[in-house]
């Protein structure tokens, strides 16, 4: 039986995260060992997206059979950010498991102590005024599991989460602090988030969280924190679901609508770092059976791409296929995601899947395209990241703070 | 100069079923279409029906919005020189991709021969980067559409004229704030004990008024009052107490966040209260009734405002002095203080020693758990009828003898009508699949169920109401109705159920007795093919018979009264 231990350091973002353990896989092969425990009980600060990351390695090495244990940090600031995000539950909720199986004792007792006292130290800590930390102390930011086949009102899932980010107090944070329209980030953001996780066939769980980060202002910065929303299923990639529609013959493009066609600067890089090629991209592309993954999954926030574009029920619609026979499903729904947080909310995207990372944000090197898109290609020994990760991560305002 | 041929497209996302457009409320698009073609304008149809697209096409088959614009314009007989295309919903719900759609037939209607000039009448203008826009913008430039928001917002190729006219015709169908909040306001029943700091137990309460519904409401009134007292000069600092009331912080923290200022708790304030010397306070309460507790505030506050103006402000209180000001009157410590207050509401209060609840040894009740058992106590249901009190009963069905005195359900529902809702969707959350994607409820067209249906679509927002006519449910039940007689003369009833877009619907009733109006509307709806979910009334007088009709059947109260005491 193999071991092995990986130990994190102070600060854990999810980029920390995953070069710690590509780097432990090159040496030891440790995310095929039959035990591996993951040490974080060093870590001062862990992000949202490492924490999904960790859940979705957990869940991955629990469908293999293999142990997987946990070490929580031992410093109070992030052990109060484990606790008020609910980190216990959703390991619960995603593994299916006992929380034994994973923590110590004295960790178990700690993810499920007491919110109370951590909510302050973490609204000190973080600067949060009286409505952040009111929302904090309602987990509104929180770890919420939904289980795709289990929730009885599972179509109303994508709603109910959009409504939940409609409240007037989130609203007016939100207004606040990044500006308006206020109402976006709840219908046009997190809608589309959940229906493209609860879409994903093979999801059974879809995980979302959100982060408000407030740093000291700073006259030089262009922003002072940033407001993170994290989505992640454990259903099948986005690239494999498109490439599957098109390999069985199916039309991929359900719309076209030039006006909102756009250019983006392309690049696919190594994890090293090293870039493997830079081109010049426009939306208006339509994925073939020879476009390979890291272009596939850019297409798929491109308007009208889709691996539905006839759509589940359709049914031919004469009066349509008069007035514009190519508009006729669906197929927007990441295309709205990506231009409600790059082009209103000055954002960018994320997204994990398989053995790629994308990341869409505005192109601020070059006048001529509107958008740059990075690929990541991770080393093809790895296993594949199971599910798809959507990371939203959209600015403060500084003149707004 | 001839007179415009207008029509009018009304798109309601999240909404299953059609309605007619009130006339009042066209008015307004007339205004915007007057104001564009900056001339007399038409409406050339006789009546409006609303688009409907409920919550599961906009999310499978948002195309269809496509396709409603294009199947409305060809069906037009007139050529039209405007099309005014409303998606004013009053609430955030028009999703991404829908509008996306929307947009694209418009554009596409713009190359048409001949094209009308298109008025998009929205909530708020949409931002330059949003799709709709860039889709439109070119139309826009053309003078091919103009968009107009409800707040007097204008995207247009041209200058237009006042948008006043406009915005009044809106204002002249809305509500106000204050009217608002009257309609909104939760009042629980319950047995509520107050208590203070020191856990002295002073006073029980039978209500409990929770405004969590009216936060956009209450912040409107509140800048208007800060604009009324203090003018744009010096703005005050707000302290807030709220030991209680958690919809009054989630209330005040977002008035904060919206405006800007200086919002703090009454302890935070005596703590930085050297940093505001001089500055003007206002003192913001969610309730005051007897004082008790203002007079705690205001002894340890007074001493440290010396130098501060002090305005006080209560959301609600239960007595007035001068109800056409708006202010009530405390005397503390031997000075006068005027307090202000938005709503006047009923309280209830009762000494410890006095309770009748503590001496039935009724359960406390907490605020933060407002919802507390899903149906309605004895003790609760019995009180608002005594409250409401009694009546003949109306509209008695020709099938069954008159029940005599029944308790007088409209005006239940008019005092208690924001709670019961919460209990009615707390019920509805108990179906089979949940709290349905896209509620549509049916009720017939009688005073107290209509109040109801009302109730629920102004409460819920986003539901479906169909009221149903005695007569059509009668017909119903004795298996007489011929649909295509209805088809000619197009009733609302008719029109929302056979646009109806989903197959599952709850009937509302305010009461059951003999449940033939239940055997009615199934069979009314058995005919448009849909299914019934559940089968909801207030009060339920005949339990065992529903027990055994097939239906899901729920109420807020039931008993054994029917064909036993009657």
């Amino acid at each position: 039986m193999t071991r092995c231990e990986v130990p994190f350091p102070e600060t854990s973002t999810v980029d920390v995260v995953e070069s710690r353990l590509m780097a432990e896989h090159q040496e030891n092969g440790c995310l095929h060992a039959d035990s591996l425990h993951l040490d974080f009980s060093r870590t001062e600060f862990v992000d949202l997206p490492a924490l999904l990351h960790v859940i979705s390695l957990l869940v991955q090495r629990r469908r293999t059979r293999r142990e997987t244990t946990m070490a929580l940090p031992i410093g109070k600031r992030p052990r109060d950010f484990l606790q008020i995000w609910n980190f216990g539950q959703a390991v619960k909720d995603a593994t299916d498991g006992s929380l034994d199986e994973v923590f110590s004792p004295e960790d178990v007792a700690c993810l499920s102590e007491d919110i109370n006292n951590a909510v302050i130290r973490y609204s000190v800590n973080w600067k949060y005024d009286g409505s952040l930390q009111r929302l904090l102390s309602s987990r509104f930011f929180s770890l919420l599991s939904f289980f795709a086949n289990r929730s009885p009102g599972r179509n109303r899932v994508a709603s109910d989460e959009s409504e939940r980010w409609q409240h007037e107090l989130i609203r007016a944070v939100l207004d606040r602090h990044l500006g308006r329209p206020d109402n976006y980030v709840g219908s046009r953001i997190v809608y589309e988030a959940c229906t493209n996780a609860l879409r994903h066939p093979g999801a059974t769980v879809v995980q979302t969280a959100s982060s408000f980060l407030i740093f000291g202002k700073s006259a030089s910065a262009r922003s002072t924190g940033y407001l993170t929303i994290v989505f992640w299923d454990d259903g099948v990639s986005m690239i494999d679901t498109l490439r599957g529609a098109i390999d069985a013959g199916k039309s991929v493009q359900a719309l076209r609508v030039p006006a909102l066609y756009a250019d983006y600067r392309f690049s696919v890089h190594e994890y090293s770092g090293s870039m493997l090629h830079e081109s010049p991209m426009r939306s208006d592309y339509v994925p073939t059976r020879d476009t390979p993954d890291d272009l596939l999954l850019l297409s798929t926030t491109f308007p009208g791409i889709t691996r539905d574009a006839l759509g589940e029920d359709w049914q031919p619609n004469p009066s349509l296929q008069t007035s514009n026979p190519e508009l006729n499903a669906p197929g927007m729904g990441l295309f709205v995601l990506v231009n409600t947080a790059v082009d209103i909310f000055s954002g960018r995207v994320t997204i994990r899947t398989k053995g790629l990372r994308l990341t869409i944000s505005r192109d601020v090197e070059h006048q001529e395209t509107r958008y740059a898109a990075k690929v990541t290609k991770y080393n093809p020994n790895s296993p594949s990241f199971l599910g798809n990760l959507v990371t939203i991560r959209l600015p403060i305002r500084l003149d707004r703070a | 100069m001839s007179a415009q041929r207008v029509y009018v497209f009304p798109f309601r996302f999240g909404l299953s079923a059609s309605e007619l457009l009130a006339g009042e409320y066209l008015q307004s698009h007339l205004a915007a279409a007057s104001l564009v073609s900056a001339g007399p304008c038409d409406l050339l149809q006789e009546s409006v029906e609303t688009i409907a697209v409920d919550n599961a096409t906009m999310r499978t088959r948002p195309e269809v919005v496509y396709n409603e614009f294009f199947a409305r314009l060809r069906s037009l007989t007139t050529r039209p020189d405007i099309v005014v295309v409303d998606l004013m919903q009053g609430f955030p719900i028009a999703r991404g991709v829908p509008l996306i759609h929307l947009a694209h037939a418009i554009d596409t209607a713009c190359n048409e021969e001949n094209a009308p000039k298109y008025i998009l009448a929205v909530d708020a203008l949409p931002p330059e980067a949003d799709p709709v826009s860039k889709i439109l913008n070119d139309r826009i430039a053309s003078g091919s559409v103009v968009v107009l928001s409800k707040d007097g917002g204008v995207r247009s190729a041209t200058e237009l004229g006042s948008v006043q006219a406009y915005k009044l015709k809106l204002m002249a169908f809305s509500l106000s704030p204050a009217e608002r909040l009257e309609l909104k306001l939760v009042r629980s029943l319950g047995h509520f004990k107050r208590k203070s700091s020191a856990g002295e137990h002073y006073r029980c309460c039978r209500h409990f008024y929770d405004a969590r519904f009216c936060i956009d409401e209450l912040t409107q009134l509140l800048k208007s009052f800060v604009r009324e007292k203090f003018g744009t000069g010096r703005q005050p600092v707000i302290i807030y107490d709220a030991p209680i009331s958690q919809w009054f912080v989630d209330f005040i923290l977002t008035y904060g966040q919206r405006t800007g200022g200086t919002v703090l708790r009454y302890d935070a304030f005596l703590r930085a209260a050297r940093r505001h010397e001089g500055e003007p306070v206002l003192l913001v309460l969610p309730m005051v009734q007897s004082g008790r507790r203002l007079a705690q505030v205001l002894s340890v506050l007074d001493p440290r405002t010396t130098n501060s103006s002090v305005t006080i402000l209560t959301i609600l209180t239960d007595r007035a002095d001068r109800p056409q000001e708006k202010t009530r009157r405390l005397v503390n410590a031997g000075r006068p203080w005027d307090i202000h207050y938005f709503l006047q509401v009923r309280a209830q209060p009762y000494q410890p020693e006095n309770c009748r609840l503590c001496q039935l040894g009724i359960p406390e009740s907490f605020p933060a758990k407002t919802d507390g058992p899903l149906m309605l106590r004895t003790i609760d249901f019995w009180d608002i009828v005594d409250e409401a009190g009694w009546k003949l009963e109306e509209n008695v069905p020709e099938y069954r003898n008159p029940l005599g005195a029944v308790p007088d359900f409209p005006v239940i529902v008019e005092k208690n009508g924001p709670w019961l809702a919460t209990k009615i969707q707390s019920l509805l959350d108990l179906l089979p699949g949940g709290y349905p994607q896209d509620p549509v409820i049916v009720c017939p067209r009688e005073k107290g169920s209509l109040v109801l249906g009302e109730l629920l679509k102004g409460f819920l927002q986003k539901v479906t109401v169909i009221t149903v006519p005695r007569s059509v449910i009668n017909m119903a039940r004795e298996r007489q109705l011929d649909l295509s007689d209805f088809d000619r003369d197009r009733q609302d009833w008719f029109v929302q159920l056979s646009t109806l877009t989903c197959d599952d619907v709850i009937i509302i009733d305010e009461f059951n007795a003999s449940g033939e109006t239940r055997v009615g509307l199934m069979r009314l709806l058995q005919l448009f093919e849909k299914r019934v979910l559940s089968y909801l009334s207030i009060v339920d007088w005949n339990p065992k018979q529903s027990g055994v009709s097939g239906a899901i059947c729920y109420s807020l109260y039931d008993f054994q009264g029917y064909e036993v005491s009657v």
